[in-house]
């Protein structure tokens, strides 16, 4: 079963849980998809090896352009701007879209690879955990993200870790998933980000249910809210000073018996078997 | 010369909104742009009116006509992003608006029309002109919506006379913040105690340093970890970074969010002590309020 974790509002839990539920469960592989603020690794302290993932940006051979302008006015992300002796390739604008040199008539694009980010991979355990790095100054950690995914673990489950937002990242996290559980935080913000969220996974058509977090009193903001939509609640999570103090120190919560109890009530009711 | 001021963080969750709405009734003669444009939240606690809204155009997007297709699959094949099956059906949720398979097809069979990418608002509020924006959910390009809401608000800032621009930012160091941080005057970076909120730091600290924006450093909830509290001092002075101010953690904040008022206005005592005016002293690019 692939499973993605998603919020809306950033700081709601998901690494959080995302890190628990994968120590918790026996036959999982994690993937950190936050790859702006990829946070899953400082819970296990473990060795990594990398891999780069690369883009291809053109490189424009001066002896054969003759300045046409046909590949600046072709790219729609204005990766290539004419100046009055040479185009100029801004790398971090490209998205890798191979478009330049179909319009180039003078053949005088070939494409070099770019780093945009790496995978690092740890063994916990006997179980994979993934985490993309984009690289800073990059705009995009989409192709991470999918070559992460694509990635043969011969785990029975995946529980992949998504960034904050309804982006375009967002949905690349959701792509194939079997299931979403959005996580909550019991607030003004958290709700109303969640709700675009909603949005989003309704129009994916991604069967998804809610962990509320941070619950600081029973009828908050976000009780209402998940019953006024009619969403299905997975599990609620108290505010506790202990489960707070544990996370910010990189440690993970499966020590706490509540916490195991709210664990095991999440993976009864998703289904995760 | 408009001056622009981001609240920025890397890790989400930090308290930039909240932090954003604490500075407002101590600023003058600005304009309040959100750029966090797939969870904008400012709006919630300003209570102005819409003056207009404004549907944003990204990238354009291709329609195949299927009586001019004949399934010689070349759009399919040249799609670096996988957005067209074998069947030549577009999935729009993958496209990123390349336009490669409109030059491809031999038929002229692909066309690209523009898309609504999200709505952008301009409206009042007790502190001045405020633009957001909505980003429609799982639309690309929300890079380029930010650029436009800072567009919107340096053309409401010349319009109205202001001379800054206080911008609220989205977690990360993509697109989003890409936009958000290149060519701003200062930038405020709020982080927590913790080994993520430490982590993401360091990572838009880099980005900050590469696009030359010197940022202030706030540790928001700072009696939450005074471990972390500690190793973020430690960071700050070791890299010479101006660490401007530590909120400790209070319930009472969180909780005067939620009941839709700013912490700062409503009389909560931090916002009337010395570690804050020295805070506030310390933003170089907008007008404080002597209050």
């Amino acid at each position: 079963m692939n499973i993605a974790i998603v919020s809306g509002k950033g700081g709601s839990g998901k690494t959080t849980l995302a890190v628990n539920l994968f120590s918790y469960l026996e036959n999982a592989a994690l993937i950190d998809a936050d790859t702006e603020a990829p946070n899953d690794h400082l819970y296990f302290k473990r060795p990594y090896t990398t891999s780069d993932v690369v883009k291809e940006v053109p490189k424009i051979d001066r002896s054969k352009c003759t300045l046409c302008n046909a590949c600046a006015s072709m790219c729609a992300f204005h990766a290539i701007v004419p100046t009055k002796k040479k185009m100029l390739v801004f790398d971090d604008l490209c998205h890798d879209c191979h478009g330049c040199h179909l319009v180039c008539k003078e053949n005088a694009i070939s494409y070099q690879e770019q780093s945009i980010g790496v995978i690092e991979k740890r063994t916990i355990e006997g179980k994979p955990l993934l985490t993309g790095r984009l690289k800073i100054g990059e705009q995009s950690g989409n192709k991470i993200i999918e070559q992460m995914k694509a990635m043969d673990h011969q785990m029975l489950h995946t529980i992949i870790d998504g960034p904050p937002g309804v982006s375009c990242k967002t949905v690349e996290t959701l792509k194939g998933v079997d299931y979403a559980i959005l996580v909550i935080e019991d607030s003004l913000f958290g709700v109303h980000d969640a709700n675009m969220v909603v949005e989003l996974l309704e129009e994916l058509a991604c069967p998804f249910g809610v962990v509320l977090n941070k619950v600081q009193d029973k009828e908050g903001h976000a009780d209402k809210y998940i019953k006024e939509n009619h969403l299905k609640s997975l599990t609620s999570i108290p505010y506790r000073k202990s489960y707070q103090l544990l996370g910010s120190e990189g440690k993970l919560l499966t020590s706490e018996n509540t916490y195991q109890l709210l664990l095991e009530t999440i993976v009864k009711e998703v289904g995760i078997r | 010369m408009i001056h622009e001021l981001a609240v920025l963080s890397g890790k989400g969750g930090t308290g930039k909104t909240t932090l954003t709405l604490c500075l407002l009734p101590y600023l003058e003669n600005m304009v309040l742009a959100d750029c966090d444009v797939d969870a904008p939240d400012l709006h919630l606690l300003l209570k102005g009116q819409t003056k207009e809204t404004v549907p944003f155009y990204g990238l354009k997007k291709p329609f195949i006509d299927k009586n001019l297709c004949t399934n010689c699959g070349l759009c399919t094949h040249h799609c670096n992003y996988g957005a067209i099956d074998s069947e030549q059906t577009i999935h729009l949720s993958s496209c990123e608006g390349c336009g490669v398979c409109q030059i491809v097809c031999p038929n002229k069979a692909i066309h690209m029309v523009d898309t609504v990418i999200g709505h952008i608002e301009r409206k009042t509020s007790a502190y001045g002109p405020f633009i957001d924006a909505k980003l429609i959910p799982g639309e690309e390009a929300s890079g380029k919506l930010v650029a436009e809401v800072r567009s919107q608000a340096r053309k409401e800032a010349e319009r109205s006379n202001k001379t800054s621009i206080l911008i609220d930012g989205s977690p990360g160091i993509g697109c989003n913040v890409m936009s958000t941080i290149t060519g701003i005057d200062q930038a405020i970076l709020v982080t927590e105690p913790s080994s993520s909120g430490f982590h993401d730091l360091k990572r838009i600290v880099s980005l900050a340093r590469m696009v030359s924006v010197e940022p202030l450093i706030v540790i928001n909830k700072y009696t939450n970890s005074l471990n972390y509290t500690k190793r973020i001092e430690d960071y700050c002075q070791e890299q010479g970074l101006i660490l401007a101010l530590k909120i400790p953690y209070d319930k009472d904040l969180f909780q005067s969010i939620n009941r839709l008022e700013i912490p700062s206005k409503v009389g909560h005592p931090f916002f009337q002590g010395k570690p804050w005016f020295d805070f506030l002293s310390k933003i170089q690019v907008v007008n404080i309020k002597i209050m």
